[in-house]
């Protein structure tokens, strides 16, 4: 069963989610009419919804809502690197991604997991190349995500919270990185696929014939004509088809791109008012 | 920066006394006047009861899921419900990664003792069938960000989201021995009690804070927490060490408590109605 966790709480030994005992029935994604099953068609990204300066205890921070995927972004630094760890001449991104318990359809362990773990490691490459290293020698740059919802689209929401995290807290960077994630599901491209979709992506037994996989990127849209920062694809899909996806994901980005700039203008904008009001 | 900024840096003690000696705190409350509230519930769809509280910038989510378990032997017609809170990081730079710290054991604790001294749910009420079947409520509180005050905040959105659970109707085959669920008749499970949380700072011998924040916590020498019933008796009080106070000063605290208990419960009232 596995070790007890002494430093929670703790229920019955054994508990089973009643998702398990409930007749599961299998939602096509694709209706008649050619709309998915929560009404969009399959390249239309969902609503978006982003705020900063949710944590007053942090230097930066930030809040996405992405149809129902909940992210919350706290970025601490640029402070002294930990004692005992070696002077760096470029700054060191420290990236930590928690997932609430109550974030999945079934009750995720407090204790860090390995998707947990991949995503934190995924997300730290990705802020990398982002962040300005060279700008804060000796220091350390600590970016904290919580998810409180998990609806699918997850990677990429986690990189667009942690981009305006860090704008907000003031930390040079080369660009905005906004993220956005695609599905493939018998040859057909799906925008920004839900959770309940990428799931029946994953466990359908695939045969020769037909294409299925997912693809998440983080793209940085105005420095140098577009970067790709992050790119995590799993699956089996053509080149040419992936192209095409990558084509879809950069326009998502773009759109992305101009909302997230309004919200750190008008952030500003706003805080400028209350300075001269106080003044 | 200005120059109060630059004073806050360098001598956060004197700054803070400076405004204590006028009987105002940093954020222009008065020593004993409280934060406003705000209660959402029903926030989070993957969960069966949710909530989200601020209580000024303290914002704190809690979520509610429930697994079907076995009762354990000793009692037999019990459910069981668990209460966890969790700090990241994120909502602080006193809290580091890794295992829970003593702040989060130390108020998931109490939250365990509120519930069973307040006996704010009958467990008898979570069995579905004797001795096989019962309801597991797992309770977790998640931090969003710290500003003081957990406790009282944690509380609030325990039972917030308590009233905001739905839980589906589970018929039992005894027969086959199997189970089903009915997602669509769903049922809330009845509270027994609502506690409310009152927290307090003692500063000094003479000085006491009601509903402090992060930095009145940090100034301050030990914190006080009251938790009173609607009709007014003294539930739970929790003084973990600190600095020692008269009993008088304890039943200043209750009285300003007793204030309090209505005006929050309406307020979640009024949430989970609409």
């Amino acid at each position: 069963m596995g070790s007890r966790d002494s430093r929670r709480i703790l229920g019955p030994e054994k508990s089973i989610p009643y998702s398990l005992l409930q007749t599961q029935e299998m939602k096509h994604f694709l209706a008649e009419d050619g709309l998915r099953w929560d009404g969009r068609s399959a390249v239309d990204p969902r609503k978006l919804f982003m705020s900063v300066g949710v944590i007053s205890q942090a230097k930066g921070s930030s809040y996405l809502e992405v149809g129902n995927t909940k992210v919350c972004c706290g970025v601490y630094g640029p402070m002294d690197v930990q004692r005992g760890s070696d002077f760096n001449m470029s700054c060191k991104v420290l990236c930590e991604v928690k997932m609430a318990p109550f974030s999945c359809s079934v009750r995720k362990s407090p204790q860090p997991d390995k998707q947990q773990r991949e995503m934190s490691r995924q997300l730290k490459d990705a802020l990398e190349t982002v962040i300005v290293l060279d700008k804060f020698p000796k220091s350390q740059i600590d970016v904290y995500l919580t998810v409180i919802e998990d609806d699918g689209g997850l990677l990429a929401a986690c990189i667009t919270a942690a981009g305006l995290a860090i704008c907000h807290a003031n930390i040079d960077v080369y660009d905005l990185v906004i993220g956005a994630s695609l599905l493939w599901h018998d040859g057909i491209l799906y925008a920004d696929p839900t959770h309940h979709e990428e799931e029946c992506e994953g466990h359908k037994i695939r045969n020769s014939g037909s294409e299925g996989g997912q693809l998440t990127v983080g793209i940085m849209p105005k420095y140098a004509n577009g970067q790709v920062s992050l790119l995590v694809q799993g699956g089996q899909i053509s080149a040419d088809n992936l192209c095409e996806g990558l084509e879809v994901a950069v326009e998502i980005c773009q759109r992305i791109y101009t909302l997230s700039r309004k919200t750190l203008i008008d952030y500003v904008e706003q805080s400028l008012e209350a300075n001269s009001d106080s003044s | 920066m200005t120059t109060m900024d630059i004073w806050k840096t360098f001598e956060p003690d004197t700054y803070y006394k400076s405004f204590l000696e006028k009987n105002k705190r940093p954020d222009g409350r008065g020593l004993m006047s409280v934060r406003p509230i705000t209660v959402k519930v029903g926030t989070i769809t993957t969960a069966d009861g949710s909530s989200t509280v601020r209580v000024g910038h303290t914002t704190v989510i809690c979520g509610i899921k429930a697994e079907i378990a076995t009762p354990v032997l000793r009692n037999p017609n019990q459910g069981f419900i668990v209460p966890n809170v969790e700090l990241y990081p994120c909502c602080s730079h006193m809290f580091k990664i890794g295992p829970p710290g003593e702040k989060a054991m130390a108020t998931s604790q109490f939250l365990k003792n509120v519930i069973s001294s307040a006996k704010v749910l009958d467990l008898t009420d979570l069995c579905i069938v004797h001795n096989k079947l019962a309801w597991c409520l797992y309770c977790d509180v998640v931090c969003i960000n710290y500003d003081g005050n957990l406790y009282d905040a944690a509380l609030i959105a325990l039972m917030a989201a308590l009233q905001n659970v739905k839980l589906p109707a589970v018929s039992y085959d005894e027969e086959n021995d199997k189970a089903s669920v009915d997602i669509e008749r769903t049922l809330p499970i009845t509270l027994k009690a609502r506690p409310v949380a009152s927290t307090f700072t003692v500063y000094s011998d003479s000085i006491q804070l009601m509903d402090p924040t992060a930095e009145d916590e940090t100034q301050g020498s030990g914190e006080v927490t009251v938790v009173l019933l609607e009709n007014g008796s003294l539930c739970t009080t929790h003084k973990p060490g600190g600095q020692l106070i008269l009993p008088n000063i304890l039943d200043t605290f209750v009285d300003l408590a007793k204030q309090r208990v209505h005006a929050v419960n309406t307020l979640i009232g009024k949430e989970i109605n609409e």
